[in-house]
């Protein structure tokens, strides 16, 4: 078992012909990954690595059947992208996609929740069920060393550190079971507790790393689902970045997106919240695989 | 980006919504020019929170009063803002003051429609002092503001009409979906003596995201705060060349440790793990998407634009897809021009990392220079603590006169 994608999940690429979507569906195909098909408006009848190409998700669905829809198109079309997969019928849907509206977001996120689609995403870089498949250009070229599988559960709220996570556990001699980068946009497709909720009933994952930064709620509402929940029975690691963006609140920080606003969504107060719910928060990163080690001992392995 | 009151009563008034139409001055001569009558309420432009308080809020009684705020204010300092326009804006005559606004409810995921019978104060207060004061609406957004919705709030009106309170509040959101607000709000929002409803102060946040397609333009802000020479011009590198980014983000800091850092999630994983082994970043800025060699070379002179550094740091996590030799190059190339007395780390991988390492070895036996090069191998974090030893045992030199 893994979350989300194993290797029978079938996969269909939105902006298959683009640079960024070719990429992504070569690292994706040299992991074994099924991508049945690819979608770009107006290239219908084309191939990509020998994957057909489709004018429209729902000529696509006309001839495949896909669990989950990769979405590689850029910002202004990303709205118009995920709508379409929605409404043909997709029920996980990954964005890759960065600097989407919010507006945009809120309606797509409105219209999953009414057809029971889940959108993991927008500013993903993907998701990786490690020796099964992956979805996105997670673990491409060099990084993919970073990845081995095994049993911890990665939620990263930052693209690139969900890479230098999995790497700090696998140099612990640690596993994964799936990794998933959730981006770090003001309006998230799946938060920590949509993710989390996965991966508790997931029998293969043993424990949960998470990568957290300032801004947003993800961290103070996972604390109180676990309290509300009196724990979920695994262990929680969790590394909250940002410590140095205390006094200077206000000041944009480039990709993270993380903006502090007032105290709320500080790092003091996530850090708080987690330990409060039992999350064994660490200060340096790279202490993550040490300690998740020590909390999971004969599980380890 | 937080917008100041004049460009939030633009976005609000274009949408219909009656606001207490404010006469903007930007120069003395433009003051000069203009016939106003008084008492007027006169209000310093600003992003920051707390003006009224900090003095930037208060009635004019005549032009010669009105002339000296003018110049009290316009190219001051105000708040940490540099003031450069301030409003003349008409008095309304108060009966009540509400509060109304509209913004997103991260945790929930939707908009999230706020109105309070207690308006002109902070609203935060409100909530916490007297929360029966308050209305919360959840709004679906493939729904929009419905009729019970407005039902909800309108329970804390009175002597308001109904028809007007709807208008108002359709106006308001509609105004946050046209020109892709991230929030809305008017604080107050006053019925008049004549019994009508007026926006009199406003507040917009704009994504920047939607900046392609709202009709509504305005001068980019990437803060409140007054930028620093060194922070202007490593914006700019940006701005001269599209080929990935470099600079976009650079916040002078007061330590001793000039930073590189490479991608968001990293970046601030690398200035906590630096902080937390007791070292002092003397900026943040950060480089990603491949950037060309020359704009990490214009990038790493602006770093090294400072006196009494005692180290350099590079960080980042494995490359997809930047090339760690040629952006290496780019640093090497300022490093040996100057001939950096002191430590610099670098911990980079990803394709042709190997060449990169190969170069700095070059660099060092040719030069002199003390250069440590890691890969993978050693953890971003564990990177950051070696960056500290080297340049604390470099102080130390320093000080012991060796």
């Amino acid at each position: 078992m893994a979350i989300l994608v194993d290797e029978n999940t079938r996969y269909l690429i939105q902006g298959i012909t683009g640079k960024q979507g070719s990429r992504a569906l070569r690292e994706m195909l040299l992991v074994g990954s099924k991508v049945l098909c690819g979608v770009t408006p107006g290239k219908g009848g084309q191939e990509v690595e020998g994957v057909e190409v489709f004018g429209s998700v729902k000529d696509a669905l006309a001839s495949f059947e896909v669990d989950c829809s990769l979405i590689m198109v850029p910002p202004k079309f990303a709205k118009g992208a995920i709508v379409e997969a929605i409404e043909a019928g997709v029920k996980l849907i990954n964005v890759v996609t960065e600097n989407i509206p919010v507006h945009d977001m809120a309606l797509c996120i409105a219209l999953a929740r009414k057809n029971d689609c889940r959108i993991i995403g927008a500013t993903s870089t993907g998701i990786y069920s490690v020796g099964k498949s992956k979805c996105g250009p997670i673990g491409s070229g060099k990084s993919k060393i970073a990845f081995s599988s095994g049993s911890v559960g990665v939620i990263s709220r930052s693209g690139g550190m969900s890479c230098e996570t999995s790497l700090v556990l696998t140099q612990a001699g640690l596993g994964q079971s799936t990794v998933v980068s959730t981006g770090s946009d003001v309006l998230m497709g799946s938060d920590f507790v949509d993710v989390v909720k996965l991966f508790e009933r997931d029998d293969e994952t043993k424990g949960i790393v998470l990568f957290g930064e300032i801004g947003s709620r993800c961290e103070e509402d996972l604390a109180s689902y676990l309290i509300s929940k009196g724990g979920i029975g695994k262990p929680i690691v969790a590394f909250i970045s940002g410590k140095f963006a205390r006094g200077i609140e206000n000041v944009s920080l480039g990709h993270a997106g993380a903006i502090v606003e007032n105290g709320v969504g500080s790092r003091d107060v996530k850090v708080k919240a987690l330990v409060q719910a039992g999350v064994r928060v660490v200060d340096v990163h790279h202490e993550i695989g040490k300690v998740m080690k020590e909390l999971l001992g004969d599980k380890s392995g | 980006m937080k917008l100041k009151e004049f460009e939030s009563k633009k976005i609000l008034g274009s949408n219909g919504f009656v606001i207490s139409s404010g006469i903007v001055v930007k120069s003395l001569d433009e003051f000069d020019g203009l016939d106003i009558s008084y008492p007027k309420m006169f209000k310093a432009q600003c992003v920051s929170n707390g003006r009224a308080k900090a003095g930037g809020v208060f009635v004019v009684e005549d032009a010669l009063v009105a002339r000296e705020a003018v110049v009290r204010f316009l190219g001051s300092e105000f708040l940490g803002e540099k003031i450069s326009e301030v409003m003349f804006d008409e008095l309304v005559e108060i009966s009540h003051e509400f509060y109304l606004g509209v913004l997103f409810d991260v945790s929930k995921r939707c908009p999230v429609l706020i109105f309070s019978n207690k308006g002109g104060v902070d609203i935060e207060k409100v909530k916490i002092e007297s929360p029966n004061s308050i209305v919360m609406v959840d709004i679906n957004y493939l729904d929009g503001v419905r009729d019970e919705d407005i039902l909800k709030m309108f329970s804390l009106c009175e002597n308001v009409d109904f028809d007007e309170f709807k208008d108002v509040v359709l106006k308001l959101y509609s105004a946050f979906v046209k020109f892709d607000l991230r929030m809305i709000e008017v604080n107050p929002l006053v019925l008049s003596k004549g019994g009508k409803l007026v926006g009199v102060d406003c507040v917009c946040v704009t994504d920047q995201d939607a900046d392609f397609r709202r009709e509504i333009k305005f001068e980019d802000r990437t803060n409140s705060r007054v930028a620093t020479a060194r922070e202007i011009a490593a914006r700019q590198i940006d701005k001269d060349d599209h080929r990935g980014v470099a600079g976009k983000t650079f916040i002078d800091l007061d330590g001793d440790i000039g930073i590189l850092t490479v991608g968001g999630g990293a970046s601030m994983t690398l200035m906590d793990s630096l902080i937390e082994f007791g070292g002092k970043p003397a900026n943040f800025t950060e480089y990603s998407g491949n950037p060309p060699m020359e704009k990490v070379e214009k990038l790493t002179r602006i770093v090294l634009d400072r006196d009494g550094l005692s180290g350099l740091f590079i960080g980042g996590v494995i490359a997809n897809f930047t090339n760690i030799r040629d952006t290496i190059q780019g640093t090497l190339n300022v490093l040996i021009e100057k001939k950096v007395p002191f430590p610099v780390v670098i911990r980079r991988a990803g394709p042709f990392d190997d060449e990169a390492k190969k170069l700095v070895d070059e660099v060092c036996s040719k030069y002199g220079l003390d250069i440590s090069f890691y890969d993978e191998k050693i953890a971003l974090s564990e990177a950051s603590k070696i960056m500290v030893e080297k340049s604390n045992e470099y102080k130390r030199k320093i000080r012991g006169g060796i």
